[in-house]
């Protein structure tokens, strides 16, 4: 039998068909629609990366960091990173399966991924559409890494700050009235709000809170309360805060002088022991 | 069904057009590219001839079911050897896991000997065995490079289009693929 007489016969048999054309746009439509979703989402991730750094707690690294350098690296939110990489990765891939992509060499695919992604990216965390991001991760505990990661490096007891969940404050601080701070791993920290300590207008006890202040034998002496994830303008009502308030200037001075002699960002370890 | 004589007039592209509407009209398209094909085949894959049938029966089989998928930017015949070379490449898989004796045929390389600047570099005269019995030694990766460029006597830009690679990559994988040649062929002299 004739190679052409076994082709037909096979069409036949099998009753094979060409497939329509519908089905090939809509392939290659959804080619390009997956590669626009994972654009979009690369440049949320790499937005949310701008927010974390750039909007990062600057005006409180003395209190955890000698330098703005190991600050930042200590607080860089390299889980975003490793995802925007990630999603950098699979844009190419993408770009690589529609009908010219081969066409271009690896380079040029590369940068045709990451200028509209790094672009969206800027335009978002510009726009101020990822300020709610770090609130709505804090809820999700694999992309809340980087949080807890700040969380702990900002949880300094026997330094009198706290990071962790408070109940409620009371509305007019009173001489010894006292709050309990519960921390990542569910240790109780006694809290005490008085005149001198200056309150965030409008806390979420949702969320954690951090505590800036001076620590007793029992308990911590709040001098400033804020919510620990902060949006872009309550960082200046925290860098106010700490300029105005003298207690926490003398008490800064003199714990960055204790600092010289220990290593102030291994402290996490010593909540976790508690 | 058009006729014979009507069938030659045709573009590969028409033929296509007249498949989709009347079926019968492959067997023109089929008679167009069976020798071309199944020397392709034989040369990149160095199967015997009945191997080569079955691999280009699978080939025209999958070139009916995807002719609304035919891209027009293409030529029509870079588009059946891109097709025909993901068919050799699949079966060449399946080899990988169960090997065979590769069956060549000098008469498949005439044209190597005849064309190629590898042998002009080399200053040698090869008879066409040994060309098989070479490029059956090296990557497939490059001997489908060198098949397409010296055999198939194809552009740059439709050995692009087949093997789904830039340009560049394409020269890069000729010039590494003469190397790898004159390297076995000193190899085989030695």
């Amino acid at each position: 039998m004739t190679l052409e007489k076994e082709i037909f016969e096979k069409i036949e048999k099998e009753a094979i068909e060409p497939t329509a054309k519908w089905r090939f746009t809509a392939q290659h439509a959804f080619v390009w629609l997956l590669t626009a979703v994972t654009i979009l989402v690369g440049s949320i991730a790499l937005a949310i990366i701008l927010q974390l750094t750039i909007l990062n707690d600057w005006e409180l690294y003395q209190f955890v960091s000698y330098s703005k350098l190991s600050f930042a690296a200590s607080t860089f939110p390299y889980i975003w990173l490793f995802l925007f990489v990630i999603l950098i990765a699979f844009v190419q891939l993408e770009l690589r399966s529609t009908k010219t992509g081969y066409k271009f060499a690896a380079w040029k695919v590369a940068l045709v991924s990451l200028v509209p992604t790094v672009v969206l990216g800027v335009i978002i965390f510009a726009t101020g559409l990822t300020e709610e991001a770090p609130h709505t991760i804090h809820k999700a505990d694999i992309l809340n890494y980087s949080l807890q990661k700040k969380a702990d490096l900002f949880h300094q007891p026997e330094r009198g700050m706290l990071v962790g969940m408070v109940p409620s404050l009371p509305t007019a601080p009173a001489p010894e009235n006292f709050v309990v701070l519960t921390d990542r791993f569910h240790n109780e920290w006694p809290v005490e709000v008085d005149e001198e300590t200056v309150v965030f207008p409008s806390i979420n006890f949702l969320l954690p809170v951090r505590v800036i202040g001076e620590p007793h034998e029992n308990y911590t002496k709040a001098y400033i309360i804020s919510p620990f994830i902060l949006k872009s303008k309550q960082h200046e009502w925290v860098k106010k805060s700490l300029n105005s308030h003298e207690k926490v200037k003398s008490f800064n001075i003199k714990m960055n002088l204790e600092c010289k002699n220990k290593n102030c960002n291994k402290r996490a370890e010593y909540a976790v022991s508690r | 069904m058009i006729s014979p004589k009507e069938a030659k007039s045709k573009t590969d592209e028409e033929l296509v057009e007249l498949t989709l509407n009347e079926q019968a009209n492959f067997v023109y398209i089929i008679r167009r590219f069976e020798k071309k094909l199944i020397s392709y085949i034989r040369r990149i894959s160095g199967v015997r001839y009945e191997d080569a049938e079955d691999i280009l029966q699978d080939t025209f089989i999958k070139v009916y079911k995807n002719l609304n998928g035919f891209d027009t930017d293409l030529k029509f015949s870079s588009w059946i050897y891109r097709i025909t070379h993901n068919e050799v490449r699949s079966a060449h898989r399946k080899k990988m896991a169960r090997p065979q004796t590769a069956s060549l045929e000098p008469e498949l390389y005439q044209n190597f000997s005849d064309s190629t600047d590898i042998l002009e570099e080399l200053d040698k005269k090869i008879d066409s065995e040994k060309i098989a019995e070479i490029l059956d030694k090296i990557d497939i990766k490059y001997r489908n490079v060198l098949v397409l460029y010296y055999l198939e006597q194809r552009s740059y830009k439709e050995i692009a289009d087949i093997i789904k690679k830039p340009m560049g990559s394409v020269a890069t994988l000729l010039n590494r693929g003469k190397k790898a040649f004159q390297k076995e062929y000193k190899k085989a002299q030695i």
